[in-house]
């Protein structure tokens, strides 16, 4: 971050800046989690340490441009406050800032802290291999320290690369994207380095008419992160596999809209695995807790479906989603629902529930819990 | 000898039409790339104001916008990219700019086509049902299935042809609204009121304004480039 500062120092400082501020805002979440369970993968279940926690934060940014517009600064800070039974933390920091160089025309580096996010899925995050956990739930963004050099080919299509750093010796990841958009339909292509995984994929999007939207995608990986059933052992192994996804939208006239999406994993474990696997750890509890280390959110099983319908600006006030992933193989469900009420202009509310449902030794009962999140944004 | 004649008659017209239909546009930009402010005032039909949006609307031709989401506060940051009837929306909580499809309202009671797609002879085929002294009416018949209205019956002025009024049609014929342009500055449409076509008292006002001839680049209105807009 200190190194595109300077950089924009140095590059900007024969011309005149542009100030503008472009965000300031204060958030609260509040988060209470059932922790009644009987489970014994929960004893030791990362995901679940916090039964309640407080989170207060305010967010400052602006960017400063430089009159030719061959050079931007963006920064966006964070001050937070964070209490909770596990933890307790308060910090300032820089959630997102980089420096926008535009060396040539079509072409931009990008060279700092900033948010990746791919693929073109609502409930599933394939595409992905830095963007692990649960869209839905988890409401972070991905920020890392980058650079990114993205060329444009005119209105329709462009290519990115960025090398992002992975640790303190500055051992680097690397994501390649390709996008470009034909009539209706936008396709995606992906590339991705990370330590020892590799993956290539692509995505496809297209409007049929005025209401339906198709999708399609597929990645094929190698990585390191699962353990091998045949003999339980808990040491990394490779694996070579292939994700599809296929997805249908439907928004009506009225503004109701529904998403039926399915993702099959041939490196997941079918029905059949999973039985035995739930039996042999009922009988090493210690295996069922180390083997929790390896979890990965849709990551366990075979086959998945994802639905979700949605309403917004229901009288110009409020946003309802209902949103549910099933387990195909163990047949365990997850239930999220959303509310958002306008309460201002400036100011909204919202509830999410979160109810993992089904028998006890299933993915989504294992790993979460019931838990109900509130949440106030204000925007100044 | 006698079709051709007709052919070149009726050739003629609809060019003089068109013509004519280039000069209401006028009011409503310019021919090149430009941007403006709209805001949207929505009413109940009580006259009870609902709902305002802001937007600042950069216009690369007649068919491709992009239009960013000003007020209210808690809506900023969002962004709509529209290239005929291909829409891309883009908000900071996604991340992401996803291709979405026309059902998929985000203005409210607001038609994307009103905001943004301020030309009516890239839209639409003309033809003058009447002429009298001051006031032509044009009908204006959709070139594409896409396009928002199938028919439109335009009030122009016989003088300067500044719009008077609008009546919208679905294809189907059913009247979904009214329309009265009611005010201009500098030579530009500056406030329209648009009724509802069953609800005749339920009214939303838009108002346009700064209005700025602006060259930008072909690579602005490509859909990966929307989150350097924010």
């Amino acid at each position: 971050m200190r190194i595109a500062i300077l950089l924009f120092l140095i590059f900007t400082s024969a011309f005149a800046f542009e100030f503008e501020e472009t965000e300031k805002s204060l958030f609260f979440q509040g988060k209470l989690a059932n922790v009644n369970s009987s489970s014994l993968f929960n004893q030791n279940n990362i995901l679940s340490l916090n039964k309640r926690y407080a989170d207060f934060r305010g967010y400052y940014g602006f960017k400063v441009t430089s009159d030719n517009e061959k050079a931007m600064l963006y920064l966006r800070n964070k001050a937070e406050v964070l209490r909770g039974d596990a933890e307790k933390n308060q910090e300032i920091t820089i959630d997102e800032g980089y420096l926008t160089l535009t060396p040539l025309e079509e072409l931009y580096i990008d060279v700092g802290k900033k948010n990746f996010k791919y693929g073109a899925f609502h409930g599933f995050t394939t595409f992905n291999l830095f963007e692990k956990g649960n869209p839905l739930i988890n409401e972070d963004n991905y920020f890392k320290e980058s650079a990114t050099i993205t060329k444009f080919f005119g209105e329709n299509a462009s290519t990115a690369l960025s090398v992002i750093k992975r640790d303190k010796n500055y051992k680097a990841d690397a994501i390649w994207k390709g996008s470009f958009s034909i009539s209706k339909t936008d396709t995606n292509l992906y590339a991705f380095m990370k330590n020892e995984d590799r993956a290539i994929g692509f995505d496809v999007s297209q409007i049929k008419g005025e209401s339906i939207k198709l999708k399609l995608g597929s990645v094929y990986y190698v990585r390191k992160g699962s353990f091998k059933l045949e003999n339980y052992t808990l040491t990394p192994q490779q694996e070579k596999a292939l994700k599809v996804l296929s997805s249908i939208e439907y928004s009506s006239v009225s503004g109701l809209n529904f998403i039926v999406e399915y993702l099959h994993n041939t490196a997941g474990l079918s029905k059949n695995q999973i039985n035995q696997y739930y039996n042999y750890a009922q009988v090493n509890p210690f295996f069922g807790m180390q083997s929790n280390g390896f979890y990965d959110f849709l990551n366990l099983n075979k086959n998945y479906l994802f639905f979700m319908v949605y309403k917004k600006n229901i009288y110009n006030k409020l946003d309802l989603s209902l949103s549910s992933y099933l387990n195909l193989e163990d047949n365990g469900l997850m239930i999220i629902s959303e509310t958002k009420y306008k309460i201002t202009n400036s100011m909204s509310g919202k509830i999410r529930l979160i109810i993992p449902a089904g028998k006890q030794e299933t993915e989504f009962r294992r790993f979460y819990k019931q838990s109900i999140l509130l949440s106030l944004e204000y925007v100044f | 000898m006698f079709r051709f004649i007709f052919l070149l008659l009726f050739t003629l017209n609809a060019l003089a039409n068109s013509d004519i239909l280039k000069k209401v546009d006028d009011y409503r930009g310019f021919s090149g790339s430009f941007e403006m402010k709209v805001k949207v005032l929505d009413y109940d039909i009580d006259g009870k104001e609902l709902e305002q949006i802001e937007f600042k609307v950069l216009v690369k031709n007649a068919g491709v916008s992009f239009l960013e989401y000003k007020f209210p506060k808690l809506d900023k940051g969002k962004m709509l990219l529209m290239k005929d009837e291909n829409i891309w929306f883009y908000s900071t909580d996604i991340s992401k700019p996803l291709r979405i499809s026309p059902n998929q309202r985000l203005l409210g009671n607001v038609s994307n086509a009103d905001v943004a797609h301020a030309n009516f002879s890239y839209d639409y085929y003309s033809k003058i049902i009447s002429e009298k002294a001051d006031v032509i009416t044009l009908e204006l018949n959709a070139k594409r299935e896409s396009v928002m209205y199938g028919k439109i019956i335009l009030k122009i002025s016989a003088i300067d042809y500044k719009p008077i009024s609008g009546e919208f049609f679905a294809a189907t014929g059913k009247l979904l609204k009214t329309a009265n342009y009611t005010k201009f500055t500098t030579g530009k449409l500056a406030k329209m009121e648009i009724y509802d076509g069953i609800l005749k008292n339920k009214k939303t006002v838009i108002e346009y304004s700064a209005y700025k001839e602006r060259q930008v680049p072909d690579y602005y209105f490509n859909p990966e480039y929307l989150p350097r807009l924010k």
